[in-house]
């Protein structure tokens, strides 16, 4: 197309908004596609991050009387006392073999109702060279997180992109279907920017003011013009707003119909900060039902797990937010009846260190992390949980950091398995998955 | 009142001899409001409602009653010269934002001495005026009071240049209100710090920010003791002084680019063991009670027997454990990193992508990176020559323009540019509408607001560029930066609380206004040197006059401007400084 008929174009999209796609797409509004992917029904990925490097080893504790000894020798200040601890019995494992942080009560409770599962010990496992090994930049809360969300150490330095973008790189049914609520990141990022997530703000989408009729077409014109500068920055900020423009004023309209309000009114959740942001994923997951779209992704951030001090306190009130929002996210899903389709899991870039620097730890490698959902074979661990005795290899260095025995990627692939990405297509996923024999860890049902 | 036709109608509307702003008011008649609404002499501490006798409360109102920001500047009359565009373009990249005044004498001393000499004069006198202190502006027992104080300052100091790189040494050595610390007048005392070391000396300004309580509050450090009974040093401080305040993660060239090992792998720069050891050098400082003022080294909770840094490197250090116990370990230790030949580069590309573009040329960061290691005297790390470097070399200067050229401005200095061109009272709004997208001093982590190496999806990333202010332009974050400008310029959308009078804000466009009537031609190249560095286009221009020129003048000008106003801010043109 000629720059005139593209620019003739944009401004005739641009001035009639109800003209249907405009730029990236109306998000949610799709035609069909041969890609590979399995999209048939509905189904969400919620992916909480919890941020700073979660201290998973208070997160679920060793509970026979023997290695909480060895726990609470290691730990020493930060050994959470052994009758404050929930205990679980997780699937093939005695009774009260681990227990969960006190303020786990929900997550606890949906362990037992076979809900929610757990991955041991996990971590960026792939080297420079793409081989298994030690990742490069270890203890680096930027690079570690960009390698859990990319899954690609060796071209983070040249590729922003992470494993759902790739999946929606490869079906153009499925661009516009993520959501971040916690800006841009990696997760969702694809090479094409019709991958690129919608940003919406706590509460939901937030609308350009518009000037009045005849300054708005000025306005307009400008900013066409600017689609062509000779400069890139300013092209590419006129593209990115035109998109912002018309994806917030269409996910506006999707997200707050008579329908989802009055569904709404009938659920609670928190009014904390993660409570506001999940009841806007409820809002998008059920405009996405309505909408009638394959697939969609959702990305959240915690902050604050990075506990170099002060860490009791902090993961207290960290797990309590987290836990009270999580329990009324999966309890509204199930009074929507949408709790097979949604599954929610967490990530952290490291764990920590399992000995103290006195009142909180240093940044470590391995990590568990949760997976909920009704989809998800709960009530079990996945992966092996780290021996934490004197001389065990699971422990490296003086500090006793966790070596991962999983990978990352196996954790993903098995996510995006049940998300739809057959066995084949992986590799297009997860570039290193072929290093890994077991390509998925079965804690979600097929 | 009578000048403004439309308030008159509005006036007759309501009834009312004296107009007031009313809920109802419709949208259409905003034109013309400026003068009448809100009292110019409004006097916050006569106002004063609650806690008035409170000296803090007093203080703060005394703050914002302190009108009018750069009134005399602002309103001065723009001389039109062959050298104009080029001062504004220098101060655009130097200071929170060109003024007319500003603009003006820099014009003149261009002519009179040339643009090398005079931006040189220019900058040697900015390192000459005094410093201006956030702590002289901030209460010590209240935390609302910081953002607001480094608006203030930021929008006002006349050490404006001193100023700008305190904000951009903020992104880099970050230390933030969320987290940890919360005493507003210890992270002021900080960023005071940072603004007198940015042009003084990096090695000092390393052992002033090692040695502060703010950044041993927020990096934990004032917790980071010798080993005993299974509880090891606290890490946190090792690693971020060596990975994001000076040296990163991989061995750099000169020019900035990674070096790569017979694989071609980045080659990295410290390993695990050396943020424990580089911890343990640190050990042992302490605050002892006080919030101000220097960490004490405590020598019973400094580890003891020599360190080493940077095993295996070229640069391996040992650290002798020796006389000087806990200070001497952390003078050698920083020595150690000071020296490390990454941090001239390093420091060299973060400030050109702060002040200048965001992908410079890698001949542009050798040659800042060369004054970093020397100045020409010897001195290695003298932060004014780097300065110079940053701001006067060809590639800032007179570079060529290629697509990439120039970086977005991040959105508070989008703000700051709109708000000292048209001296602005009070400010509080204005940037509390920022508040949710960037609230200075406020970042989220030490990682501050975006990072170096960010790249938005799509053009910029595919042709392997860096945007790192784009991470900032989400899809939200561009909806509130354009509602705000809506809201303020055009003064549609005012809340209940917004519209009481000396609460609001108001952009004070009277010489403006004028201009509008007389020139509107003259009008758009005001806002084009206020506003965009000299660089709108013939095009931009004309688009905006073919739709002033049919805006009625019976007003005063006031409805042109404004709008005039509002379509150069709210273009993505005005947004990126080139």
């Amino acid at each position: 197309m000629s720059k005139l008929k593209q620019r003739r174009k944009f401004l005739k999209q641009l001035c009639g908004l109800s003209g249907g796609a405009v730029l990236m797409g109306t998000p949610w509004a799709y035609a069909r596609a041969d890609s590979g992917l399995d999209t048939s029904g509905h189904k969400v990925l919620v992916h909480i991050d919890l941020s700073g490097g979660n201290d998973s080893t208070n997160m679920l504790v060793p509970n026979t009387a023997a290695a909480y000894e060895r726990y609470a020798f290691l730990r020493k200040d930060l050994a959470l006392p052994k009758d404050q601890l929930l205990a679980i019995t997780p699937k093939g494992m005695s009774l009260g073999e681990y227990a969960l942080h006190p303020k786990l009560k929900g997550v606890q409770a949906l362990f037992n109702e076979g809900h929610a599962a757990f991955v041991a010990n996990m971590g960026t496992m792939v080297d420079l060279n793409g081989t298994v090994g030690s990742p490069p930049k270890r203890g680096s809360h930027s690079n570690q997180s960009r390698f859990w969300q990319g899954v690609d150490p060796t071209r983070a330095a040249v590729e922003k992109v992470g494993w759902v973008g790739r999946i929606a790189d490869l079906d153009s049914n499925l661009s516009g279907m993520s959501t971040s609520l916690d800006g841009k990141n990696i997760w969702q990022s694809g090479r094409q920017s019709i991958s690129a997530p919608n940003i919406l703000a706590d509460s939901g989408p937030v609308k350009f003011h518009d000037a009045e009729e005849d300054m708005q077409h000025v306005a307009d014109a400008i900013a066409a013009d600017a689609l062509y500068d000779d400069n890139l920055l300013v092209s590419e900020l006129s593209r990115y707003r035109g998109n912002a423009r018309s994806s917030l004023e269409a996910l506006d309209q999707a997200m707050n119909t008579p329908f989802i309000n009055e569904l709404m009114q009938d659920l609670s959740l928190p009014n904390t900060k993660l409570g506001i942001r999940f009841t806007t994923i409820l809002r998008g997951i059920l405009a996405g039902t309505t909408s009638g779209v394959p697939r969609q992704t959702f990305y959240l951030r915690q902050g604050g797990y990075d506990t170099h001090t002060a860490q009791l306190a902090r993961q207290e009130s960290l797990y309590e937010e987290l836990d009270t929002a999580l329990y009324a996210f999966q309890t509204a899903l199930h009074k929507l009846g949408l709790a097979d389709q949604v599954t929610t899991f967490t990530s952290s870039e490291f764990g920590r260190k399992t000995l103290t620097n006195g009142t909180g730890t240093g940044h470590g490698w391995g990590g568990h992390q949760m997976i909920i959902g009704a989809a998800v074979n709960g009530g079990q661990i996945y992966g092996a949980m780290p021996d934490l005795s004197e001389g065990s290899t699971d422990l490296e260095g003086d500090l006793g950091v966790l070596v991962p025995t999983t990978a990352v990627e196996q954790y993903a692939a098995t996510l995006a398995q049940w998300f739809g990405v057959p066995e084949y297509l992986l590799p297009k996923v997860l570039p290193h998955i072929d290093q890994f024999s077991v390509k998925n860890l079965g804690f979600m049902s097929v | 009142m009578p000048r403004f036709i439309s308030c008159v109608a509005l006036a007759a509307v309501l009834g009312s001899g004296t107009f007031s702003y009313a809920d109802e008011l419709p949208s259409q008649f905003w034109v013309g409001l400026s003068q009448t609404v809100i009292d110019p002499n409004y006097d916050a501490l006569a106002d004063c409602k609650r806690d008035c006798s409170s000296p803090e409360r007093i203080k703060s109102l005394q703050f914002w009653n302190n009108r009018i920001t750069g009134a005399a500047e602002a309103s001065e009359v723009l001389e039109l010269t062959e050298h104009t565009q080029s001062a504004s373009r220098f101060l655009m990249q130097t200071t929170f934002g060109a003024t007319a005044q500003a603009i003006n004498e820099l014009a003149q001393a261009i002519a009179s001495k040339g643009e090398t000499e005079a931006f040189s004069q220019w900058l040697d006198s900015q390192v000459a005026v005094p410093a201006s202190h956030l702590q002289d502006l901030v209460s010590n027992t209240t935390d609302h009071l910081q953002a607001s104080a480094w608006w203030h300052q930021s929008l006002t100091a006349p050490d404006q240049l001193r100023q700008r790189i305190a904000f951009a040494l903020n992104h880099v050595l970050t230390i933030s209100l969320t987290g940890g610390l919360t005493k507003d007048g210890t992270l002021a005392e900080y960023y005071d710090l940072l603004a007198k070391n940015g042009l003084g000396n990096f090695r000092t300004l390393l052992d002033d920010v090692t040695y502060s309580i703010g950044m041993g509050i927020y990096l934990d450090n004032i917790q980071n003791r010798a080993a005993i009974k299974g509880k090891h040093p606290n890490e946190n401080y090792a690693r971020e002084l060596m990975q994001l305040f000076t040296i990163g993660t991989e061995y750099l060239a000169l020019d900035g680019s990674p070096l790569h090992d017979k694989n071609g792998h980045v080659i990295p720069t410290y390993n695990e063991v050396d943020v424990a050891e580089l911890a343990k050098a640190l050990t042992g400082l302490a605050r002892g009670g006080s919030w101000f003022g220097r960490l004490n080294m405590k020598n019973k909770f400094h580890e003891k027997g020599d360190k080493t840094l940077f095993v295996g490197t070229p640069q391996e250090t040992v650290i002798r454990y020796g006389a000087d116990t806990g200070n001497g370990d952390v003078k050698q230790a920083l020595d150690a990193i000071f020296n490390h030949p990454n941090v001239g580069p390093f420091i060299a590309k973060r400030l050109i992508q702060h002040f200048v573009t965001s992908n410079p040329e890698p001949a542009y960061v050798e040659s800042v990176a060369r004054v970093f290691n020397d100045n020409g005297s010897g001195v290695r790390g003298d932060m004014k020559a780097v300065m110079k470097a940053v701001l006067l070399d060809d590639h800032a200067r007179d570079p060529v323009k290629t697509s990439e050229f120039g970086k977005l401005k991040e959105p508070v200095l989008r703000l700051t540019n709109l708000l000292r061109a048209f001296k602005v009272d009070p400010v509080k709004q204005t940037a509390g509408q920022l508040s949710a997208i960037q609230k200075p001093l406020y970042a989220e982590t030490v990682f501050s607001f975006f990072q170096p190496e960010d790249a938005p999806a799509g053009a910029i990333q595919e042709q392997g560029k860096v945007a790192p202010e784009f991470t900032l332009a989400t899809d939200i974050n561009l909806a509130v930066l354009h509602n705000a400008f809506t809201k303020n310029i055009l003064e549609l959308g005012l809340t209940r609380k917004e519209k009481r009078k000396g609460f609001y804000n108001r952009l004070m466009l009277d010489n403006e206004s004028k201009l509008a009537v007389s020139d509107p031609s003259a009008l758009l190249d005001r806002y084009d040197l206020l506003l965009m560095g000299g660089s709108m286009d013939v095009a931009m221009k004309q688009r905006i006059l073919d739709f002033v020129n049919n805006i009625s003048i019976d007003d005063g000008g006031y409805e042109r401007a404004r709008k005039a106003l509002y379509l150069v801010m709210a273009s993505a043109q005005q947004a990126v400084q080139k």
